[in-house]
């Protein structure tokens, strides 16, 4: 006879546990930093866990950022030019080309959700232990994961996972704009840029920034009318002064039109408009703009709530950064940083790097970054891309340069394609040759830019490159040209 | 973990076959990375005359950054151990041991003379002319050691290096043998290597400032400038993270009642049984907790067809249990088996004594009992506002589980 036996009576104590785990490597975030970070130190021979919030992995960039604005590119780009473009080219439609916004989207959210499951598979293929739930300091060698309500799989108690190593990678959020609220309706994010669930006919972006351009390239070539709005008297950030001119030329030329020097003043929702007050920032002269949506994207800040940092006392800085060391250490040597949260370009592949280094730094004792050498692409149509230095940091730092430019029309790839807009554009050092920047605007220019990358690795001369056999017909050609251009002369120009 | 090739050491052996003798190889302080100048050894996993395999940690190495472990690239034998546990502050290159192919013998082996750290560092390019396969993270490891940047940023050349066609040309127009290159000219590129600009300087085409200039501006971009940071005050950052939470409402976590309980089962109590019996326990506790009443029934302001009127949807559950049985002692045991329980009696009419006497007299005349846990996960529905109260009662009375025969 088995018998319950029964000697308390009813009580009503807290009765939450916390289940308790010991890992060798702790990874709070699953963007490009954190899962890259937990991978390579599973690969190293470390037990790792890593703790995302999000329900899915790949962070900003596969959710909400790079990939999603690249199929959008992409699409939009296609059916561009099936519009206006395949006529010349001797491909008649017969009849209408029209977007399916519905499968337009979809198109997108089934990219994101195969690249984001896959990553779910390299997880379970090097034995990373995956926690979905919010990751927060319990001490400097432990990390609380919280349920999180709602998100499907979510732990469902209170976990504590101890480790002698903690990598923070809890990337970006929007930065918003004072005075503006985000409805991701009619006045959105990029987030909610990228899945508006119809076309604008206006479309307001503040911030002439590349996520700015990109989403104003998308929805310029589906029909909108995009203005940008940018305070800076350039667009592009940090590309070259030059380069940024040609591409706000062309642009201009496909529809975008520009207010530069320009202040926005406020921007409100009334019903189905918004609008919006700027006022220029030399004239202070005020002006009234009405849009159907408009697109706050005047950049990203570091993203630490809940993550309990400084309980633990880890410093930020006044932009909200995580302060690191050279070794992305924070003052615990085993507490390291990578991302946007802290230092450096807010890029998914600088995260991807400093994740590899990360590692390597606790197991080996040394990694590497180099910081000089990350290459920034806007993916409108002609691309953008540049890595190095640009003329503006060059003449500030009094290094004495070459330039070397070879202009696209002169490609004879680029002539076939008929897509000949753009030059490539490369900086060296006057005396040594040897290569500082390169600049490109143009068809592919984010593949061509991985040549650059590698010669300035490996501290090349222009003419290590030029004397570099390229194929033909290709369009890195007039990257090599570029190159002859600036210790030489170009051959086909 | 660190993988260190002792490949070349094969290939000498093929020069030497002629010799009678066979000769052990000195094995360096290796290079754990591009900066290391002098480690110590702790700890040797083999002892001298152990034979090891490729993929085997040889011996732990220390730098002044961390531990690394020492991986042998290649099946070999250690022959003899120069630098024993503990010696500290060995240049990179300097033997700490001799290693010998598998099946050398030991007795008629030949030891060459130790070299010094010093010259170490070149017999690493003269091997290099010698056998050529030298694993290539070898390579590098140690000629980048052996590299030391003088005050302007360039280096000794690294003499693996391929040489660019920029570089290859400018010496051929200048009839300078790639050696010499490697000898004379100071480089300044990544890993020692020879840019077009070390040559001009030298063949003194261009000027050296200006050299050092851009050496200088590219190198020190390579790192982030964490210089000049500026320090938000700790109260700030809390209240902007408080101010960030606020902003969105976070709803409230659902409420789930969590508790792991360990049931200690007499040996003859199956699984199936245990489980069964479980099964109907939850299922009463259950019941219990959903009909129990809340208020003190034995006051007299207990009126049960007010509290009625109370009760929010009154059929609907409070809670939804779900839990699973582990066997905390997985390895079988014999157990025997025992006739199937008839009842499951709880309290009811036993007192707490009597049952606490039961059993300890149970467990005396039962000495062996098998351990398994309950995990009991009780997700509480909060919209019922008497349904926390109820989820907590059923897990204090869950807990209070003893199973006895
Ligand atoms: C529209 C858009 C387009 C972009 N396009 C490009 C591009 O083309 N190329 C490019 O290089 N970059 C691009 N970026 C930038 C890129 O997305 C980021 O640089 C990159 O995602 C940064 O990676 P990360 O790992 O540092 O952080 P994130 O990707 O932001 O990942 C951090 C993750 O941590 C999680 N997290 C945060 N706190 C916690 C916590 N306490 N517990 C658990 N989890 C937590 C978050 O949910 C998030 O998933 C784009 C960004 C946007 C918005």
């Amino acid at each position: 006879m088995l018998r319950f036996n029964s000697t308390r009576s009813f009580s009503s104590s807290a009765l939450l546990k916390t289940v308790t785990k010991k890992h060798d490597l702790v990874v709070i975030g699953g963007g490009p930093g954190g899962y890259v970070a937990a991978i390579k130190a599973a690969q190293l021979g470390y037990d790792v866990a890593c703790v995302e919030k999000r329900g899915r992995l790949g962070g900003t960039c596969l959710n909400v950022g790079c990939i999603p604005s690249k199929a959008l590119l992409n699409n939009s780009h296609l059916y561009h030019q099936m519009k206006t473009d395949a006529k010349q080219r001797g491909i008649d439609i017969n009849g209408e080309i029209n977007i399916n916004v519905a499968q337009f989207q979809k198109a997108k959210d089934t990219v994101v959700k195969q690249l984001t499951g896959g990553i779910e598979m390299l997880f379970k293929k090097n034995g990373v232990t995956y926690y979905k739930g919010l990751g927060a300091f319990e001490t400097d060698k432990s990390v609380k994961v919280l349920p999180v309500e709602g998100l499907e799989g979510s732990v469902t108690e209170d976990h504590l996972l101890e480790s002698d190593r903690i990598i923070v990678a809890t990337g970006s959020e929007v930065t918003p704009f004072p005075g503006i609220t985000i409805d991701e309706e009619r006045i959105v994010s990029s987030t909610g840029a990228l899945s508006l669930k119809e076309i604008p006919k206006k479309l307001a972006i503040i911030g002439g920034g590349i996520i700015g351009l990109e989403m104003g390239s998308v929805y310029s070539r589906l029909g909108s009318k995009v203005t940008v709005i940018e305070f800076q008297p350039q667009i592009g950030a940090t590309m070259d002064g030059e380069v940024a001119q040609t591409t706000q030329k062309i642009l201009k030329k496909q529809g975008l039109d520009f207010k530069l020097s320009t202040k926005v003043l406020s921007a409100s929702r009334n019903g189905d408009v918004v609008d919006i007050e700027v006022e220029g920032a030399k004239n202070g002269k005020k002006e009234s703009l009405q849009a159907d949506v408009l697109l706050v994207a005047v950049g990203r800040r570091p993203y630490v709530a809940g993550l309990n940092a400084e309980k633990i006392g880890l410093e930020v800085d006044k932009r909200g950064r995580l302060v690191i060391d050279e070794q992305l250490s924070t003052k615990f040597p085993h507490v390291k940083v990578i991302g946007d949260v802290t230092f450096g370009p807010m890029l998914a592949h600088k995260a991807e790097e400093e994740g590899i280094a990360a590692a390597e730094y606790f197991k080996v004792g040394h990694g590497h970054v180099n910081y000089g050498n990350i290459p920034a692409v806007m993916y409108s149509h002609p691309e953008v891309a540049w890595v190095g230095k640009t003329e503006e940091q060059l003449k500030e730092a009094g290094i004495q340069y070459k330039i070397g430019k070879f202009p696209f029309i002169a490609n004879s790839r680029a002539k076939t394609n008929m897509d000949t807009e753009g030059f490539v554009k490369i900086l060296i050092d006057a005396e040594s040759e040897r290569l500082l920047g390169a600049h490109i605007i143009g068809p592919n220019a984010g593949e061509m830019i991985a040549e650059a990358g590698l010669a300035l690795e490996y501290g090349a001369s222009a003419e290590d490159i030029a004397r570099v056999c390229h194929a033909h017909p290709t369009l890195s050609e007039a990257f090599k040209e570029a190159n002859l251009a600036a210790y030489a002369k170009p051959i086909n120009f | 973990m660190f993988r260190l090739a002792i490949k070349n050491r094969a290939c000498l052996r093929q020069l030497h076959q002629c010799r009678t003798m066979l000769k052990a190889q000195a094995f360096g302080m290796p290079a754990m990375s591009p900066t290391m100048e002098r480690g110590g050894v702790v700890d040797w996993k083999f002892k001298a005359g152990d034979t090891f395999s490729a993929g085997d940690v040889l011996l732990e190495v220390e730098t002044d950054k961390a531990t690394i472990d020492v991986e042998a690239q290649d099946d070999g034998k250690l022959a003899k151990i120069l630098k024993e546990n503990g010696a500290k502050d060995i240049p990179v290159g300097e033997p700490i041991a001799y290693i010998a192919d598998v099946d050398d013998d030991l007795a008629t082996l030949e030891f060459p003379k130790p070299v010094e750290a010093k010259k170490e560092s070149k017999p690493v390019e003269t091997k290099k002319e010698e056998a050529k396969p030298v694993e290539k993270t070898d390579k590098k490891k140690q000629t980048s050691a052996s590299k030391t940047p003088s005050k302007n940023g360039s280096v000794q050349a690294n003499a693996s290096q391929t040489l660019f066609p920029s570089v290859l040309s400018l010496l051929e127009e200048n009839n300078i043998s790639t050696a010499d290159a490697l000898d004379k000219i100071k480089a300044t590129g990544p890993n020692g290597r020879i840019l077009k600009g070390d040559v001009l300087a030298y063949l003194g085409k261009i000027s050296q400032d200006s050299l050092n200039k851009v050496t200088e501006y590219i190198k020190s971009h390579e790192k982030l400038d964490l210089t000049n940071i500026e320090l938000r005050p700790a109260r700030e950052t809390a209240a902007a993270a408080a101010a960030a939470q606020a902003a969105k409402p976070a709803k409230p976590l659902p409420l789930v009642l969590s508790e792991q309980i360990t049931l200690h089962v007499p040996e003859n109590v199956t699984y199936s049984q245990l489980s069964a019996a479980i099964a109907s326990y939850v299922k009463e506790c259950s019941f219990l907790a959903h009909d129990e009443p809340l208020t003190n029934d034995a006051s007299e302001l207990y009126d049960p067809l007010f509290e009625e009127l109370l009760v929010q949807e009154p059929t609907k559950p409070r809670f939804k249990v779900t839990y699973n049985i582990v066997d905390l002692e997985p390895t079988p045991r014999h157990r025997t088996s025992s006739p199937q329980p008839d009842i499951f009696d709880l309290l009811s009419g036993t007192t707490t004594q009597e049952l606490q006497q039961e059993a300890s007299a149970v467990s005396k005349q039962q000495q062996t009992r098998h351990e398994y846990a309950l995990n009991v996960s009780v997700a509480v529905d909060e919209s019922l506002t008497d349904a926390k109260q109820r989820a907590e009662n059923f897990v204090a009375q869950l807990s209070n589980l003893e199973l006895f025969q």
